[in-house]
């Protein structure tokens, strides 16, 4: 499903060259459910970032589905993430000028035949799915970190993706909240849904089929 | 797609409160200046209610005499003799020609032993063919008035009503400079920017010396602006060919060589006169002007930085599958929509200006009133500037990788 191969990322500014990421292959099949460990800045989100088609990498090969990502135009590319890809963003990204059920409804908006009702639809399910049905009309800014998240998990499975990416998804849960969250990817999982997990919880890696060790921006076993 | 950009437009402008207050007004604001400056271009040059041909009319304003050399000059409105000369043999092709004095002579009034200074302009009987003035009452002179010299004047109303009150005056006689008149014609006020057309008394010009005058071939105080009405605007280069062949058979002054004269359209007679202005003046039309882009380099300036400010947005929806175009395309949408908002907000804005303006007796708008075309047009040039102050930080927004966008975009 997911195939790198002999990725690299560099950071240039002007005063430094950050190597984020070297050499590094992995291949993720189909229905897997993956997670990634590390420490605080070995690379782990730009990898996902990667993955998620949100940043070109300096050299090698992005393969998702079949297709290799750096040939395709910006339509194709554009279809693919909303298609395929769920990204749940280590610092949310929610959109503060929406309430919280448009912003979960932002990928369906860019899916084509997706009426507004059925669009409404999905998405209160989403909400229901992470426990926050009674904060629909809330706004971003009027929610505490653990609802962001869960908004932004809301919207990242709202649009039925064959691959979710969650950079740190229960990072501001406590372990109760975690664990729901976490059930909720396992239940994805079990549906055929892969999944790339970057996480600091040991026993939450454990649940996932394969653990990817990073260190300074290469794959260590 | 469209009712979504349209919703999101909405909830943005309600959420941001403030700026969307600066962005309405800055639009509204823009509009209003635009309106009332092509407003008053059109009233000065174009056309407005007494001189409603303005765009068909050539003026003379000057002739210059100079020698070989060109290191001596002399110059000034058109006298007797090159009105007759080189003016008059244009007669057939075009409708109407007209003379009047170059600018308004003072005179002076006593009313209960105190002192009125009116501006006066000596005509001749096309000057009230040209130009419509409204009769209150009497008429205008004629030619054969003018030719037998009776002393007759037409008065604009405000100045009747200061002398004589709200009766009828005509007949009656007025003392103007030591000589006395008889009111044959009551007008309307006209504005001082009308700038041929506006006096506060008109007489004729006195035939006899004019005939004599033709003779003269110096500048004299018998000088005259001549208004040439043409029968279509087309017609002007036809009208200006046949004229600078009358001015190149003229034979100028001793001691001079060479006539220049130029019939000037309406709009290179008011630039040409603001640029004859003192420096200071000059100074002043060229901040006013600068004042009056100043609001739309303000809303280009707004609009960008609304939309790098909401780069995290951009990147968040390239995320979940938009592309650049639809991008691009809603905040090109949204700044259409806060734009035709401002735009209805400008409209009742610059209607209230106009109202104020005409209630002030400033400028005479009468017919000009509210032009939904110079609304149209001031419309349309915020459109554009909106069009491409949304297209343009959005495709450069855009064209960032997603994460550099969320991480804030452009530093
Ligand atoms: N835009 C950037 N410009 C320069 N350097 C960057 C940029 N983004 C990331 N880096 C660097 O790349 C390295 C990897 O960063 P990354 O965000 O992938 O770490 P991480 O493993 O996700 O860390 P954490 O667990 O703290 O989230 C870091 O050393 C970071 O400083
Ligand atoms: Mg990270």
């Amino acid at each position: 499903m997911i195939k790198l191969t002999n990725l690299e990322k560099v950071y240039s500014t002007s005063t430094i060259e950050t190597l984020a990421l070297n050499k590094v292959n992995l291949h993720i099949s189909k229905g897997e459910f993956v997670s990634v460990m590390g420490p605080s800045g070995c690379g782990k989100s730009t990898l996902l970032n990667m993955m998620g088609l949100l940043d070109i990498p300096s050299q090698g090969k992005v393969e998702i589905d079949g297709s290799t990502v750096e040939k395709l135009a910006d339509k194709p590319m554009a279809n693919l993430r909303n298609e395929k890809i769920g990204f749940v963003f280590q610092s949310y990204h929610l959109i503060n000028d929406l309430n919280v059920v448009d912003n979960v409804e932002l990928p369906l908006l860019y899916r084509k035949g997706v009426s507004g009702k059925v669009r409404r639809q999905k998405a209160l399910t989403a909400l229901e799915k992470v426990g926050l049905n009674a904060r629909t009309k809330h706004y971003p800014t009027q929610l505490s970190g653990g609802q962001c998240q869960r908004v932004a998990i809301a919207r990242a499975i709202v649009g039925d993706p064959e691959i979710i990416l969650a950079d740190e998804p229960t990072g501001n849960l406590d372990s109760e909240m975690g664990s729901e969250i976490m059930n909720i990817l396992l239940d994805l999982h079990r549906n055929g849904t892969t999944i790339v997990m970057v996480t600091h919880d040991e026993t939450l890696a454990k649940l996932t089929q394969r653990t990817i060790r990073l260190f300074d921006g290469s794959v260590v076993n | 797609m469209f009712k979504n950009y349209l919703k999101l437009t909405l909830k943005v402008l309600m959420r941001r409160k403030m700026i969307s207050f600066i962005n309405l007004f800055g639009i509204c604001f823009t509009l209003t200046i635009l309106l009332a400056a092509t407003t008053i271009y059109t009233l000065m040059v174009v056309s407005n209610p007494i001189q409603k041909n303005l765009s068909n009319t050539l003026i003379l304003n000057q002739v210059t005499f100079r020698d070989k050399e060109k290191q001596s000059m002399s110059s000034g409105p058109a006298m007797p003799y090159f009105i007759e000369k080189c003016v008059s043999p244009l007669k057939s092709e075009v409708k109407y020609i007209s003379f009047c004095s170059a600018h308004c002579n003072a005179a002076t009034i006593y009313l209960n032993n105190q002192r009125i200074d009116i501006d006066t302009r000596e005509t001749d009987e096309n000057y009230w063919k040209i130009s419509s003035f409204t009769f209150i009452e009497g008429r205008p002179y004629d030619l054969e008035e003018i030719r037998t010299n009776p002393q007759t004047i037409v008065l604009c109303k405000s100045l009747k009503d200061r002398i004589f009150g709200e009766i009828s005056v005509l007949g009656k006689t007025l003392k103007l400079n030591n000589k006395n008149y008889k009111i044959i014609g009551v007008v309307n006020d006209v504005p001082a920017i009308y700038k041929s057309a506006y006096a506060q008394v008109w007489y004729p010009y006195n035939y006899a010396s004019y005939v004599s005058q033709v003779k003269d071939k110096n500048f004299n105080s018998w000088m005259y602006q001549v208004q040439i009405e043409t029968k279509t605007r087309g017609s002007f280069d036809a009208v200006r060919k046949h004229f600078n062949q009358e001015v190149a058979k003229l034979t100028p002054p001793e001691r001079f060589k060479q006539t220049e004269a130029e019939l000037e359209s309406s709009s290179q007679f008011v630039f040409k006169s603001l640029n004859d202005r003192n420096q200071w003046q000059t100074i002043l039309i060229a901040f006013i002007l600068l004042f009056s882009l100043l609001p739309l380099l303000n809303l280009t300036n707004l609009t960008v930085s609304r939309i790098f400010e909401r780069s995290s947005e951009i990147g968040v929806r390239k995320a979940f599958g938009a592309t650049k175009r639809q991008m691009a395309m809603q905040f090109v949408y949204e700044n259409v929509l806060i734009t035709c908002l401002g735009g209805i907000f400008g409209f009742i804005g610059a209607w209230l200006l106009l109202k104020g303006i005409d209630a002030s007796g400033l400028i005479q708008l009468g017919n000009v009133n509210f032009s939904f075309r110079v609304f149209a047009y001031g419309f349309l040039v915020i459109l554009v500037f909106g069009i491409i102050s949304g297209f343009y930080p959005a495709l450069k927004m855009s064209k960032l990788q997603i994460v550099n966008s969320l991480k804030g975009g452009i530093q």
